[in-house]
C-alpha cells in the first residue's frame, strides 16, 4: 500500500468544500470516502451508515468510492431518504462514474455532491420534523420568497393562524 | 450677376491644384529610383574596397573554411541532438512522476481518504455503537 491517500492538499480541500456546502445546503450530513471495500460495498457502506450518524433518525448520505474496485456506493440513511429519492441519488451515481470512468475522481464527486445538495433542496432536512414525507416544507415554515430567493419577510405567526 | 455657390468654389480649387501634384509625384519616383542604387552602393563599399584577389581560388576548397575537428564534428551532430533527447527523457521523467492520477482499470493503492470523519473515528463508531442495519435505507451504486 503507497503511502498517503493518493490526494493532492488541493484536492482534499475541493472534495471537503464540497462536501461542507453540502451540508450547510441541506442540512444532512455528508460522509466520503475513497478507498478500497473490505466487504460487500452494500452491507459495508449500510455498516459504515448506520454508526456513523449519532442518531438513527438523522438525516446522513454516505459515499463510498472503491476506484480499485471502480465501484461506487452511495447510501441514504431513511430520514435522508425522503428528500433524496433513491432515483436522483442514481442520477448522482450516473453523473459521478461518468467522470469517473474518464479518471476524473475528485471533479466526479464534486459534481455529485453538488447534485445530491440540489436534489435534496435547501435546508429542509434540517428544519423540518422527521414524519413528513413530501418534498416540500410545512406552510408555516415556508417564507415568502423573492425570485432571487431572498426572503421578503417572515411572518410566520400570521401564516400559522 | 450670379454669385459663385461656396461648395462650387472648393470644387474649382481642388481642380486647380490637380496640375501640379503631378510633377511633384515624378520627382518622388525619380529620387526613390536614385536613393536605392546609391544606398545599395554605399553597403557594398567595404566590399568593393577588399582586394581583389581575396578568397579568390577558395570557392569549393574543402580546406577552407578549415575542415572540422573530429570533437566539434561530434559535438556538433551527436552531441546536440543527444541533449536534446536527453532534456525531453528528463522531461517526461519529471511530468510523470507529478502525474499521479487515477486511470481506470489500475489498481488504487493507497490508504483510505475520509471526508466528513476519519479511518480512526469511523472504526471507533462502529466499535462503540455496533449498531445492526439501517432500516429504511436507501441509495444507489454504480460502476465504471
Amino acid at each position: 500500500m503507497a503511502a498517503g491517500d493518493g490526494l493532492t492538499p488541493e484536492q482534499h480541500e475541493r472534495v471537503e468544500r464540497a462536501r461542507q456546502s453540502a451540508e450547510e445546503a441541506t442540512g444532512m450530513r455528508f460522509w466520503v470516502r475513497i478507498g478500497p471495500f473490505s466487504m460487500d460495498p452494500r452491507i459495508e457502506a449500510e455498516r459504515l451508515l448506520t454508526n456513523l450518524l449519532d442518531d438513527p433518525h438523522e438525516p446522513g448520505v454516505l459515499i463510498l468510492l472503491g476506484p480499485g474496485e471502480r465501484r461506487l456506493e452511495v447510501m441514504t440513511s431513511a430520514t435522508a431518504k425522503r428528500h433524496l429519492s433513491d432515483s436522483a441519488v442514481g442520477l448522482a451515481v450516473l453523473t459521478m462514474t461518468s467522470s469517473f470512468g474518464v479518471g476524473d475522481l475528485v471533479g466526479g464527486l464534486v459534481n455529485g455532491l453538488r447534485q445530491l445538495s440540489d436534489s435534496a433542496g435547501h435546508g429542509e432536512a434540517a428544519s423540518t420534523g422527521s414524519r413528513r414525507d413530501s418534498g416540500r416544507a410545512p406552510v408555516h415554515q415556508r417564507g415568502l420568497e423573492h425570485s432571487s430567493g431572498e426572503p421578503l419577510s417572515r411572518p410566520p405567526e400570521a401564516i400559522e393562524s | 450677376m450670379r454669385e459663385p455657390n461656396p461648395r462650387s468654389a472648393n470644387l474649382s480649387r481642388m481642380a486647380s491644384s490637380r496640375p501640379t501634384g503631378a510633377p511633384r509625384r515624378r520627382s518622388r519616383v525619380l529620387a526613390l529610383v536614385l536613393a536605392v542604387p546609391a544606398l545599395l552602393m554605399l553597403y557594398a563599399v567595404p566590399a568593393l574596397a577588399a582586394p581583389n584577389d581575396a578568397g579568390v581560388g577558395d570557392i569549393g576548397d574543402v580546406h577552407s573554411p578549415a575542415p572540422q575537428s573530429v570533437p566539434t564534428m561530434i559535438g556538433l551532430y551527436l552531441g546536440i541532438p543527444a541533449a536534446g533527447f536527453l532534456v525531453a527523457y528528463l522531461l517526461s521523467l519529471r511530468s510523470g512522476k507529478k502525474s499521479d492520477r487515477y486511470r481506470p482499470g489500475q489498481p488504487w493503492q493507497h490508504d483510505a481518504a475520509w471526508f466528513g470523519s476519519s479511518e480512526q473515528e469511523s472504526a471507533e463508531v462502529q466499535e462503540q455503537r455496533r449498531r445492526a442495519a439501517l432500516p429504511g435505507a436507501g441509495g444507489a451504486s454504480g460502476r465504471w
